[in-house]
């Protein structure tokens, strides 16, 4: 009780739990069964005095905090007490007083009480003493009980001679009248009346009993106790006034104590009021050597038993406390090399109900072997450090740092443990005890190793998919709900550019990509609203290429959309393939369609021609035979038609050459430098021969000279002649007109007021196989590929061909040539 | 007899229809040519054809469409029609679409005689 005391007059907070243990300690303090008082300085001040003690003194707390204890008490200066008190301040020495006596006033009353007392100096850091605590109780009962015994033990023995005596004198009447029993009780009654005084005087509860456990008497503390009087229960049996003590302990120490010994039952509860616990003495009542009685003494320790009770319901409390915080204390007093357990470290330890001595090496032996080493280690380390600090401070308590440990408990599993603790030095700077708490940190140990594991493992995870993401030809791009980019693949880097290369992480999306008001823009929000959108040929708006965006929610375990993972695939290349392929495959079909249409084309003029050389002959063999004569009529215009239908045909196996020279790539060029004028002018006499239905004008800037293959030109220039004639049947005038430009080209344009081209058709006329299609346009036939191999001649010059039409109101084609370089100035 | 037949020539080229007409002239018949199949129409509804011949292509209506409509029409079902093309299959095109004979181009002077010959023949003999 001292040194928890002790503890908790200096105890700095350090652990909750030991916060919690100093409260306890402090409620154990003031409500404990003996004295405590605190005294400061040389003139001992009352600084402190518990429930206790303030009952011995009776004094109420006010009177005495805060005054000396002569103050309180100045009958007390030349007592023993205040002697002792300055001795041990002085010498800084405790002092045990087992038996002190005290005189005092209490409640106006001088008394005489006995008390134990223990003097223990209190220092301060320094180790000054600076008060002094004393612990006691007041034991004037026990000692005035002692003395009474003895004082009893003393007179009955020197009674007992003389009764001695007497019964001797007296044996032979007793025997006459044989009556025994009567006379001796009568003999008897004087000494009976001293006894019976005597006994009554004693604060203990007393009876007597002949060796038939016949009520020989009681005292008056007896009687009061019991509410009978000494006259009702003489001669009564003891279980007639209390039937209850009848198998009990006491009724066997009672019969014990009738052969001899004498017996001590502390702390007992009364049989007869079980509300009572008492100590009881047994003593056997011996007359003439032989054993008469027995006479039992019980003292009230109720309050004392209680006390313990409370104590004891406090220190389950404590333990219960320790269970619920999983938190174990020990106490190891190394003088004694004894570690006390609480409940809970026993628990911590493996151990269920077993209790057993705890020494160090014990406690040490149950870690792990290198741990062991390692607590040896750091315990002698702390030792070192907590006397270093004595002696340089003279601190008496030193707060060890936690350390980890793994055990090996009874069933062989392991646990792994924090503890910490205190080292106590006494004064002379030896360590006296260490107290501290342990900790079983296993599951918060284990926890944290799965949890590195899974973090590694999730490591690994988030590497590998990084590579993942990182290889993929595809851009792949996260983004939050802030349309931040969480991540970014290489590939994606890539295609941004080094503009925006560097972090890119972080950044808004829409920094990066002008997205706002974009349909990517629309389908990265939707879905954020858990919808994966799929987008095909989206052309990037800032190169050639074409990707499939897929957009695709990324949702937490609560399902929560938190990113988006945009992956677009570059479907450029299998577009442009598809692309190909479908020309490829129309070619393929123009190509058939145009051999079918020529197959066609051909046959007609050779149906025609085949048809009048048939005529003719028909004509001359009936002339030959039937001397029928031939028509100069039909001989003329079947010649003449057969020449124009061979015409037709050469011009269509020219068209048909100079495709295949223009597919193979052997389309020559004879260049010379000639007068564009003169060209024109002759293909339009050419053409006025064949007596077009419109007006041919020409306007034109004079000598304009070209470098260029001239035959081939003049195939040009017939062709959009002729086309112009061809599709302006309604139309009584063809513009045709040179223009000589700055940039050093000459421009031809032929311009018919015709049937007119459709805008949509403008370019497709250039195309190789195109034929408009329609009933107007159906009725010229042709190959349709005389446009294509005019722009063909004139790219091959460097120049170019072109078309500007409105629909029925006629067209005009341009073809420009560069001008050829002046020899002469 | 078959000498003054009336004979309907239609093609989409003037130069076929020309040639046609002449070699049927020289042999005595008479010939109208048209280019166009709603001409066509206009000469029929005179009721002054023996013999039809035309080109399977024309303009303005195909030529197989016109012969379906000719064919089923009571007052014109009667005429033989002789059909001529340059395209490859149209034989049975044409066939199908109820022409009498079928001559593809380029054909030869006696076999489109002898044709309209037989057709003639069997039309108007009792």
């Amino acid at each position: 009780m001292q040194d928890l005391t002790a503890t908790s007059v200096s105890a700095k907070q350090q652990f909750p739990a030991e916060k919690h243990a100093e409260q306890q300690i402090r409620s154990l303090f003031l409500h404990a069964p003996i004295a405590i008082q605190i005294l400061k300085g040389p003139d001992f001040v009352y600084e402190l005095a518990n429930k206790r003690s303030l009952e011995i003194l009776g004094k109420k707390e006010e009177d005495i905090i805060g005054r000396s204890v002569l103050e309180v008490m100045p009958e007390l200066k030349e007592q023993h007490p205040y002697k002792a008190l300055q001795s041990v301040f002085n010498t800084g020495q405790r002092l045990v007083v087992e038996e002190e006596k005290v005189r005092y006033s209490r409640n106006g009353e001088l008394v005489e009480i006995f008390v134990k007392l223990v003097y223990e100096p209190l220092r301060d850091e320094q180790g000054k003493v600076i008060g002094i605590m004393t612990t006691g109780d007041d034991i004037t009962q026990q000692v005035l009980a002692r003395k009474k015994i003895e004082e009893s033990e003393e007179k009955y023995r020197k009674l007992s001679e003389t009764l001695e005596q007497k019964v001797h004198q007296r044996t032979a009447r007793l025997v006459e009248l044989n009556k025994t029993l009567e006379i001796k009780n009568l003999d008897l009654e004087d000494t009976q009346n001293f006894l019976q005084q005597l006994i009554d005087a004693s604060v203990e509860f007393i009876l007597v009993l002949d060796t038939n456990l016949r009520y020989i008497t009681v005292n008056k503390k007896y009687e009061q106790a019991m509410g009978v009087t000494r006259n009702q229960v003489r001669q009564k049996h003891l279980f007639d006034i209390s039937p209850g003590v009848k198998g009990t302990v006491q009724h066997e120490a009672m019969l014990r104590a009738l052969k001899g010994e004498t017996v001590n039952l502390d702390k007992r509860q009364a049989v007869s009021k079980p509300d009572y616990f008492v100590d009881s003495y047994f003593i056997p009542l011996l007359l003439k050597g032989k054993i008469e009685g027995v006479m039992i003494m019980s003292r009230d320790v109720t309050d004392i038993v209680k006390s313990e009770k409370i104590l004891e319901d406090k220190i389950d409390e404590l333990n219960e406390a320790q269970q619920i915080a999983q938190l174990g204390s020990w106490d190891w007093d190394v003088g004694a090399n004894e570690v006390q357990w609480s409940e809970q470290t026993y628990r911590i330890y493996g151990y269920g109900k077993d209790r057993f001595r705890v020494t160090f090496e014990s406690a040490i032996e149950r870690m792990l072997p290198e741990h062991a080493e390692r607590a040896g280690v750091r315990m002698r380390e702390h030792i070192l450090e907590a006397q270093a600090l004595f002696k340089e401070k003279g601190l008496t308590e030193y707060d060890t740092a936690p350390i980890e440990y793994s055990i090996v408990l009874p069933d062989g599993s392991e646990k792994i443990l924090r503890a910490a603790g205190k080292i106590i030095l006494s004064r002379e700077g030896n360590v006296s005890r260490l107290i501290g708490t342990v900790q079983d940190i296993t599951s918060e140990k284990l926890s944290e190793k799965q949890l590195r594991e899974a973090n590694r493992k999730l490591d690994e995870r988030n590497q590998f998919v990084e590579k993942l993401i990182n290889s993929s030809l595809d851009i792949i791009m996260v983004v939050d709900k802030e349309l931040r980019l969480l991540t970014i693949n290489r590939k994606a880097e890539t295609v941004i550019g080094s503009d925006h290369a560097d972090n890119l992480v972080g950044k808004k999306i829409t920094e990066v990509y002008p997205l706002e008001g974009t349909q990517q823009y629309e389908d990265l929000l939707q879905a954020f609203d858990g919808n994966i959108i799929i987008r095909d040929k989206v052309k990037s708006p800032e190169s050639e290429n074409y990707y499939e965006h897929n957009y695709i929610p990324l949702s937490n375990v609560a399902g929560e959309v938190y990113a988006v993972m945009v992956i677009s695939h570059d479907i450029t290349d299998s577009i442009r393939q598809m692309e190909e392929l479908r020309k490829a495959i129309e070619a393929d079909k123009l190509k058939s369609d145009f051999i079918k249409m020529a197959s066609h084309e051909l046959k007609t003029p050779i149906t025609s021609i085949k048809g009048y050389v048939q005529l003719l002959l028909t004509a001359l063999k009936e002339n030959e035979q039937e001397e029928k004569k031939l028509s100069p009529l039909l001989l003329r215009s079947s010649l003449t038609s057969a020449e124009k239908q061979l015409n037709r045909l050469t011009r269509l196996m020219s068209e048909l050459l100079d495709l295949s020279r223009i597919e193979s790539g052997q389309l020559d060029l004879n260049l010379e430098e000639f007068s564009i004028n003169e060209l024109v002018i002759d293909v339009i006499q050419d053409v006025l021969h064949t007596k077009p239905t419109q007006q041919i004008n020409l306007y034109h800037d004079l000598n304009c000279r070209v470098y260029a293959d001239k035959d081939r030109i003049g195939q040009v220039v017939i062709n959009v002649l002729t086309n112009a004639i061809k599709y302006s049947t309604g139309g009584d005038k063809i513009d045709v007109t040179i223009r000589r430009h700055e940039t050093g080209q000459v421009a031809v344009s032929v311009k018919d007021y015709g049937i007119g081209i459709d805008q949509k058709f403008h370019e497709k006329i250039f195309e190789r196989f195109y034929r408009a299609e329609g009933h107007e346009e159906q009725t010229y036939p042709g190959f349709g590929i005389g446009l294509f191999i005019a722009k063909e001649i004139i790219q091959r010059h460097g120049g170019s061909i072109f078309v500007t039409s409105e629909k029925r109101k006629g067209s005009t084609f341009t073809f420009t040539l560069p001008m050829a370089k002046k020899r002469k100035a | 007899m078959t000498q003054n037949a009336r004979i309907l020539v239609l093609d989409d080229d003037p130069d076929i229809g020309t040639m046609i007409k002449m070699m049927l002239e020289y042999k005595g018949y008479r010939v109208s040519v048209s280019d166009r199949a709603d001409m066509a129409q206009q000469v029929l509804s005179k009721g002054d054809v023996d013999l039809i011949i035309m080109d399977m292509l024309l303009s303005g209506v195909n030529g197989t469409d016109l012969c379906v409509d000719l064919k089923k029409n009571p007052a014109t079902s009667r005429i033989p029609v002789i059909m001529i093309s340059a395209h490859p299959n149209a034989k049975e095109i044409c066939l199908e679409a109820g022409a009498d004979e079928f001559i593809s181009k380029p054909f030869d002077m006696n076999d489109i005689l002898s044709k309209i010959d037989g057709l003639l023949h069997k039309t108007l003999s009792p």
